[in-house]
């Protein structure tokens, strides 16, 4: 070792030498610029590998290290947006529900428009009978908005049913469905009459109920419009209940039946329109409903 | 021999680490100067030519990855392990504010001569918002580095020279 030493330059000398050494290095690096490129792709190729990994190690615990430190920060972070889903996701609720609304209430409107010779009151279904279908149901107007017993309801389409109570906030209404609801009816193009009855048997299985009374003449056709007829006692003439499917003569042979799909969809009713008009007639005549 | 490749080894190491761990856990936007840190032992503890040999070489490493010439870090880098060399000669084992303060001291004026290579000579003239936001964060937190890395370095020193006496007995 010792011998060595001796052999060995003094600290000035070698940075005198390793200045020369840089200086030139720096000429060389700076005239030529392409030489010192094979140099750093060498470099590169060794040391760009390795950063490479410690890089994702580092990456690895930094993540790490910050997932523990940012812990109570997210909870926090979590809390806050869970919240605002639950905010976002109401308000977009409501804004369906608006629009669904807004589309019922437009199918309101144009029947509103289509029965204009009649005076009409809004109002909504704020309960109905069990089942899925509108047999009876409550709407939200009463005796104090002027709904009385028998006055017609109609909704997008058609009738709906009848007002059979009321009070004075609400009324109860039995639609063409139910078992017990009889309506006078007539075909819109030949005028036949007929009498169309719920049956809430039928209107669960394919959606239609009953049309009897037919007069064996009738040239009544499938597919023709039932409106209500000019004889009922209840209802007033001109609404539209639905399309006649299924004409057959009966067993007596004197007269015919059919079957009727109402144009209201009775599993969605929500908003309907209350005619404030009552027909008109002597207590003690006879009544074809 | 085997002190150089163990020195070898850890310019590389501090290479590595200055070039992408440190520049992961940045405060404030800043590194530390590790390789400073290397120089700066390696010649307090060694002397004035193991240190600018260090220098010279962590220089060139930095020089051909980052600088358009080459030459350039490795002469500051090597005056760096030059002039601390000098005080290899006040310098004890036991002695752990000495490199500390020569770690500072060098950052310091590393950072003076960068803010006059990439500063002024640019023409940005806002020493105060270098020194302030650039030069004295990178010097204390190289010096809180330091403080680690100057143990470590000891304890690879002590190390090193155990084996060395141990090799020279059996010569």
């Amino acid at each position: 070792m010792k011998n060595r030493h001796n052999f060995e330059f003094s600290p000035k000398t070698m940075l005198v030498f390793l200045t020369i050494i840089c200086i030139l290095l720096l000429s060389v690096s700076a005239v030529l610029k392409d030489a010192v490129k094979p140099l750093s792709a060498v470099a590169e190729t060794v040391v760009i590998p390795m950063q490479d990994g410690i890089n994702s190690f580092g990456v690895w615990v930094g993540d790490h290290a910050g997932s523990f430190k940012s812990m109570k920060e997210l909870k926090k972070e979590n809390a806050k947006l869970n919240e605002k889903v639950r905010e976002l996701t109401q308000e977009n609720e409501t804004l369906s529900t608006n629009e669904k609304e807004l589309n019922n209430l437009q199918k309101l409107l144009k029947i509103d428009k289509a029965y204009s010779q009649y005076k009409k009151v809004g109002a909504r279904v704020i309960s109905k009978g069990s089942g899925n279908w509108y047999n009876t149901f409550v709407i939200n107007k009463g005796s104090k908005d002027g709904i009385k017993v028998n006055m017609n309801v109609i909704a997008d389409g058609g009738l709906v049913g009848i007002v059979t109570e009321t009070g004075r906030t609400y009324a109860k209404v039995c639609s063409i469905i139910n078992d017990s609801s009889s309506v006078s009816a007539k075909s819109s193009q030949a005028g036949d009459t007929c009498v169309v009855q719920g049956n809430s048997e039928s209107v669960q299985k394919d959606g239609t109920i009953d049309v009897t009374y037919i007069s064996k003449d009738a040239d009544m056709k499938e597919g023709e419009e039932l409106i209500t007829s000019h004889i009922s006692s209840k209802y007033l003439e001109g609404i539209k209940i639905g399309t006649v499917s299924k004409i057959s003569t009966d067993s007596s042979n004197l007269t015919k039946s059919a079957k009727v799909t109402p144009f209201v969809d009775f599993q969605h009713i929500e908003d309907v329109l209350v005619i404030t008009q009552l027909k008109e007639v002597p207590a003690d005549s006879d009544s074809a409903d | 021999m085997k002190r150089g490749i163990v020195t070898a080894v850890l310019v590389f190491i501090c290479f590595i680490l200055q070039t992408s761990v440190f520049e992961l856990i940045k405060l404030a936007g800043i590194t530390p100067n590790i390789l400073l840190i290397l120089i700066s032992s390696v010649a307090v503890m060694r002397g004035q030519k193991p240190g600018m040999i260090v220098g010279f070489f962590s220089g060139l490493l930095m020089d051909i990855f980052y600088g358009s010439t080459i030459g350039g870090f490795a002469f500051l880098y090597m005056v760096f392990g030059f002039v601390d060399g000098f005080f290899n000669r006040i310098y004890y084992s036991d002695d752990n504010i000495l490199p500390l303060v020569l770690i500072g001291v060098n950052d310091l004026i590393y950072g003076f001569i960068m803010y006059i290579l990439c500063g002024l000579l640019q023409n940005h003239l806002r020493i105060i918002y270098y020194l302030k936001n650039i030069i004295l964060p990178e010097m204390v937190y190289t010096v809180a580095v330091g403080l680690v890395c100057y143990q470590i370095l000891l304890r690879i020193n002590d190390w090193l020279e155990k084996n060395e006496k141990r090799g020279a007995d059996f010569v």
